[in-house]
């Protein structure tokens, strides 16, 4: 299924911290993750992703460091600041909050 | 609206960079999403980092049995369209901003260059530290020349060093020294006696202010205190309030060299006894520095050093710890054989070799305005004031004339020839004296009616008087 890519622009911020949350990543391995978590419903595109990642690093709700892979290549990796997991936790609980509402009405629409 | 040009004009610019859209490989995608990324070593990281995404991306494909040439279409495809992501890594990478922070760190540290060599000469020795040696000490018989410009070696602290810290100046002793004129006449009036005259001192200190300060002279002045080896202390006559230059006081000038660098001339009159040294206390408010200028046992007769043990000096001044210590020059300058068998009294009269009366037009709202200023009381002032002009030559200085210029100047009178009045006040300009005569320059204030004035001169050991009268414009003569 493919989802409309305004739905998705205000939630990449929230889906990228949580991904953080259980562990460092990198940028190849956060896609690959939240394609298979999310039945491949969230394809992001990688100049989706960078932007994102940047600008969390830049506001410091993430660290950025760089580590060699098995084949010698530099890879950067991000790590979940506490800033940014009190960040986390405060856009999980708006988001709860707004999809209960958007639920709430869609149940109470199709009901009717 | 605004959001439909732009994507006509993003689509205009894929029509005319086809090969840019074609996306064969990671290489042309990155150079379009990287554009707006203006930092060379910002765009390299990220563009690592994406590459490093592509390559994992790449190899995924192919190891799902993909060829090479269609995972690298499929990876490049998934990059995503490069415009949208130039666009938004550029909202990121905000280039102005870095540039500013970059161009402010650039900025900070010419500044602190341009800061450390200016101050560096100030507060930090780049000199190496080291103490006059003997050679130094031994160049010293120079110090006393005409020709030499600097008279004094200084050190501070053990160190050699030029000047002291003061408020907002650097202040070093530029010159310092005695001159003590010995005179001996075969006057028959003065018994064939030494005449000895008054020994005479001037120090000069150099108050350098860094090159953006534009100081006033008077900053300078004032704040000087003098005390000598013998026990006298000495104050500026600025302070007196009778203003009477003599024993216990020092005349201070104090003129601009450069614009931001004084010197200051002070002159010590009729000391007598002359000083092994001098401490010089810079005060204001509770800092203080002190300078002394040790004049030393040694003494120059004409230009023959006398031997000295300056090092001797030196230890023992050192002791005191003077924040700036100075070696000045101590010398007596003879003119016994110029003036030996000279024979006076016969009575040689004053000359004015030329007089004029000049007018001084007044600024009347000036003057007011000044005197408001300093709160003074109005007073009813002429529109316009005379002055009578003249020069008084004593021809036969030294000989007749055995003494200071300054106390000649003093003894002379002014009398209206028509009335008899004396005239008050007078104002002398410096006297300048030659090898055989002496000039004083007078004014005073125009009496009116009066084109005749005589001027007296007592001779202070015998009584006896000489005069000189003239009018106005015409050459003066004895009557």
């Amino acid at each position: 299924m493919k989802i409309d890519k305004s739905l998705l622009s205000g939630s990449t911020g929230l889906l990228v911290l949580s991904l953080l949350k259980s562990g460092d990543k990198y940028g190849y391995e956060m896609i690959t993750l939240l394609e298979a978590i999310s039945n491949e419903v969230f394809q992001m595109k990688e100049g989706t992703l960078y932007p994102v990642l940047h600008n969390l690093e830049k506001q410091g709700f993430v660290n950025a460091y760089n580590r060699e892979n098995e084949k010698g290549r530099s890879r950067r990796y991000y790590h979940l600041t506490d800033k940014g997991a009190r960040q986390l936790a405060e856009q999980r609980e708006q988001w709860e909050a707004f999809s209960g509402a958007v639920n709430s009405v869609l149940r109470r629409a199709l009901e009717a | 609206m605004a959001k439909e040009e732009k994507e006509k004009r993003r689509s205009a610019r894929r029509r005319a960079e086809p090969e840019a859209q074609s996306f064969e490989s990671f290489e042309s995608w990155s150079k379009l999403a990287l554009r707006r990324i203006w930092l060379p070593k910002e765009r390299e990281r990220v563009r690592a980092e994406l590459e490093d995404h592509y390559l994992d991306r790449l190899e995924d494909y192919q190891a799902q049995g993909l060829s090479k040439d269609d995972a690298k279409k499929k990876a490049v495809a998934c990059l995503g369209d490069p415009d949208e992501t130039a666009e938004l890594l550029g909202r990121v990478h905000q280039p102005w901003l870095t540039v500013l922070v970059s161009a402010a760190r650039v900025l900070i540290v010419l500044l602190a260059m341009a800061l450390l060599i200016c101050f560096a000469e100030r507060y930090l020795s780049l000199r190496p530290l080291r103490s006059l040696d003997t050679r130094e000490i031994a160049d010293a018989g120079r110090w006393g020349s005409e020709n030499t410009e600097r008279t004094v070696i200084a050190r501070r602290k053990g160190i050699s060093a030029d000047s002291v810290s003061f408020g907002p100046f650097e202040v070093s002793v530029e010159a310092a020294g005695f001159h003590r004129d010995r005179l001996v006449t075969r006057d028959a009036r003065y018994g064939s006696s030494e005449v000895s005259m008054e020994t005479e001192c001037a120090v000069v200190l150099r108050y350098k202010a860094a090159p953006w300060l534009r100081m006033h002279p008077d900053v300078v002045d004032r704040v000087v205190r003098v005390e000598d080896s013998t026990g006298r202390s000495y104050h500026s006559v600025v302070n007196l309030k009778d203003r009477q230059w003599g024993e216990g006081s020092f005349f201070q000038y104090t003129g601009r060299v450069r614009p931001n660098s004084f010197a200051s001339v002070f002159y010590f009159d009729n000391m007598g006894e002359t000083p092994d040294w001098m401490d010089f206390y810079l005060e204001q408010g509770e800092a203080g520095k002190r300078l002394r200028v040790f004049f030393g046992p040694w003494e120059y007769q004409r230009d023959e050093l006398e031997p000295m043990e300056l090092p001797e000096v030196l230890n023992t001044a050192e002791k005191t710890e003077p924040d700036l210590l100075c070696l000045g020059v101590k010398r007596v300058y003879s003119l016994q054989s110029a003036v030996a068998g000279a024979q006076t009294g016969e009575g040689q009269a004053l000359q004015i070799p030329w007089s004029r009366r000049s007018v001084w037009n007044l600024n009347r709202t000036k003057l007011d305005e000044l005197r408001r200023r300093e709160g003074q009381e109005e007073e009813e002032l002429p529109e316009r004031l005379e002055l009578v002009e003249c020069a008084v030559v004593f021809p036969d200085y030294p000989d007749s004339f055995p003494f200071h210029p300054d106390d000649m100047a003093q003894r002379l009178q002014i009398v209206d020839k028509a009335t008899g009045a004396p005239v008050e006040w007078a104002f002398t300009r410096t006297p300048m004296w030659y090898s055989d005569a002496c000039v004083h320059r007078l004014e005073w204030l125009a009496l009116p009616g009066s084109a005749s004035y005589e001027i007296r001169y007592t001779d202070p050991v015998s009584g006896e008087s000489r005069r000189a009268v003239f009018t106005l414009g015409e050459e003066g003569s004895a009557p």
